[in-house]
């Protein structure tokens, strides 16, 4: 038998005192661990020992008296049960802070930061608000490295910028950018999206995160923060957990061919109204239908939080014509991670039993038109769609629609070099087609040499990264991680080193 | 009374059934403490999925259980606890028109007395608790023997 614990974590044995018990427990453990053979697999043929009869759990008996069951022994206290859901919560735990590493003072994100071309290659630190904003909008995600620094800090890199001057630029002159972030995978997309989530906040911009686009589609993604809904008397409740598979209803909206998901909208008005200060801005339009007596000074905060006593989608689109038709509101930022999984058919089922596209839940129709060009804000913004490429559905039209704009945007192929469709394939799918056509595509890969010093350092300062960081170790790692892929660079190295 | 096991609690609940016919014992409720959400007279707990409950009456599969769900709009993580009222008392009035429990298992009996009565092989088979479709005797009849009667239980 193997030891039940390694030979380090046993007591001293000289100058300690040693129970009886334990001494027998050590020694017990010496004697079989010197055994030259092991006996594990004949002890385990026929039950605990040489004279129990009893087969073993999946073996056929035929005929004959079963063994009793066997009486439990005494005195050993029952196991620990984990309550339903804390495993889970363990898993999905995020946690934004390691006081063991040490502060590295870095210059905090403000306005400009991410859209000024001096801040390529630099680490900035998250503000306090806009990290509290991050959180609230589920922007953070578990894979990510958050939990070995002593506080949220990012790397500013080329793309970073490029798209943050973009969604400047638009914004200024009241324009809409539509954009699909591709890219390796553990290439930073989700940092990316992050970070243009940061940048919006930081400039006061109405945001609406997404955090995965399975969370439509999988019962078993949904994941809102229960703390926000006021739920801190159960600690599962706390935990989000209760929220996680019980809400996901879903019904037909009156007179159209789309279905809400009543309790999903009632989240995303809670992340929108805590978010973005809209208690500004009033509500210019009436509706009877929500509000028989509307008040004149009713705000769009006001608008947002009634999603919970009102029919939430009827909320949804009042709230939306306000942001998106009213003059003089800010701009708006529409996020989705792993947007492919809502460019398929969905797993609801109409009352015929047919499948429903996910472009007919109406909140993915919202996206899907902000990203066709069919709605479009007076006041601009920006919607982004990120693939995911550790979980990504095949599906035919996002990935030709990708390689398509990668090889003419990215790659700028003349005409004819540009790859063509399967002439004889069936799963391409037209309405997928229309939403992608006018998309911008944003290609995030490796990171340069610059970029990877800069983060190596803030590791080393962090004291994450106990190597001296030179040329040669700069370049070793980046070339470990796939000339800069900063997932593999981690893996590699910091990672690697974790005690 | 002290050693009864759950299995003849059913039994001697239900012995007013015609011989052979017995609840089966899933769809009886024994915790009559909290009876939870009744659909169709029993009861389940409130944390059951509404598609593991309705799959306990007996004849009612997963095909037939993602249809019904279907057309009430419920998702598949739905719990019973959360269905509406009326969605439950729809759900019953639908439950009650369809051939579930004692009368699906009437209906196969009938099935193979029909097969018994006009003496084909497989009405033979039945009785005399053998294969009826071809398969060999020599071993492996377990499952032939409980369930390949003229009187079917199960």
């Amino acid at each position: 038998m193997a030891p039940l614990r390694c030979w380090r974590c046993l007591p001293p044995a000289s100058g300690a005192l040693l129970s009886i018990r334990r001494i027998a427990a050590i020694t017990t453990i010496s004697t079989s661990t010197f055994q030259p053979f092991s006996t594990s697999c004949a002890r385990n043929a026929y039950g605990k020992g040489a004279g129990d009869s009893k087969p073993r759990k999946g073996v056929h008996r035929v005929g004959g008296k079963s063994s009793p069951p066997s009486k439990k022994k005494k005195g050993i206290p029952p196991r620990l049960k984990v309550a339903p859901g804390d495993r889970r919560a363990f898993r999905k735990r995020i946690t934004l802070s390691n006081i063991n590493a040490l502060p590295v003072h870095l210059e905090t994100l403000d306005s400009k930061a991410f859209s000024s071309e001096q801040s390529v290659g630099k680490i900035l630190a998250l503000g306090n608000e806009t990290l509290d904003k991050l959180r609230r909008a589920n922007a953070f995600k578990p894979t990510q490295s958050w939990n070995m620094f002593r506080k949220p800090s990012t790397l500013v890199r080329r793309e970073t910028v490029n798209l943050c001057s973009k969604m400047e630029k638009n914004a200024q002159e009241n324009k809409f950018l539509r954009c699909i972030i591709s890219g390796e995978r553990v290439a930073g997309k989700s940092m990316v999206v992050l970070q243009a989530l940061a940048h919006a906040y930081a400039n006061d911009w109405i945001v609406v995160n997404i955090p995965d686009g399975g969370y439509f589609l999988s019962v078993y993604m949904l994941y809102i923060d229960s703390l926000e809904a006021g739920e801190t008397t159960d600690r599962r409740q706390t935990l989000g957990y209760d929220l996680v598979i019980s809400h996901l209803d879903y019904a037909p909206i009156p007179n159209s061919n789309l279905w809400s998901l009543p309790t999903t909208i009632q989240g995303l008005l809670r992340q929108i109204s805590g978010n973005s200060d809209l208690s500004k801005h009033k509500v210019v339009k009436s509706y009877p239908n929500l509000f028989p007596n509307q008040s004149p000074n009713l705000t769009l905060h006001g608008l947002a939080n009634s999603g919970s006593s009102n029919d939430s989608w009827a909320v949804w689109q009042a709230l939306w014509t306000e942001l998106t038709e009213v003059p003089g509101r800010p701009p708006i930022l529409m996020c989705l991670d792993g947007f492919a999984h809502v460019m398929r058919m969905s797993k609801y089922r109409t009352k015929q039993f047919e499948p429903i596209h996910a472009h007919d839940l109406a909140l993915i129709k919202t996206f899907c038109d902000l990203m066709a060009g069919k709605m479009v804000p007076v006041q601009g913004g920006a919607v982004i769609g990120a693939l995911s490429m550790s979980n990504q559905p095949m599906v035919k039209s996002v990935e030709y629609a990708v390689q398509y704009k990668e090889a003419q945007q990215v790659l700028q192929l003349p005409e004819e070099e540009l790859p063509k469709r399967e002439p004889y394939c069936r799963e391409y799918d037209e309405r997928v087609d229309e939403v992608l056509r006018e998309a911008e595509i944003l290609k995030v890969g490796g990171i340069n040499k610059k970029e990877a010093r800069a983060i190596m350092e803030y590791w080393a300062a962090s004291g994450m990264y106990r190597h001296k960081v030179d040329e040669r170790r700069v370049t070793e790692t980046w070339s470990l991680g796939g000339h800069g892929i900063i997932g593999e660079m981690e893996r590699a190295s910091l990672r690697n080193s974790r005690i | 009374m002290a050693g009864e096991t759950v299995l003849n609690r059913a039994r001697k609940a239900t012995h007013s059934f015609p011989a052979g016919i017995w609840l089966s014992r899933s769809t009886v409720n024994f915790n009559t403490h909290t009876p939870g959400v009744m659909i169709l007279g029993v009861g389940f707990h409130e944390h059951k999925l509404v598609k593991k409950a309705l799959m306990k009456f007996y004849a009612l599969g997963p095909t037939t259980a993602a249809r019904m769900m279907a057309k009430y709009s419920i998702h598949e993580t739905q719990r019973v606890g959360q269905l509406p009222a009326k969605i439950v008392t729809s759900l019953t009035g639908e439950l009650s028109t369809m051939t579930l429990e004692n009368d699906a298992k009437r209906v196969i009996q009938d099935n193979i007395a029909r097969l018994k009565d006009m003496n084909s092989y497989r009405g033979r088979r039945h009785a005399m608790h053998l294969p009826v479709r071809g398969q060999r005797t020599r071993n492996q009849t377990e499952t032939v023997r409980k369930f390949n009667k003229l009187f079917r239980t199960r």
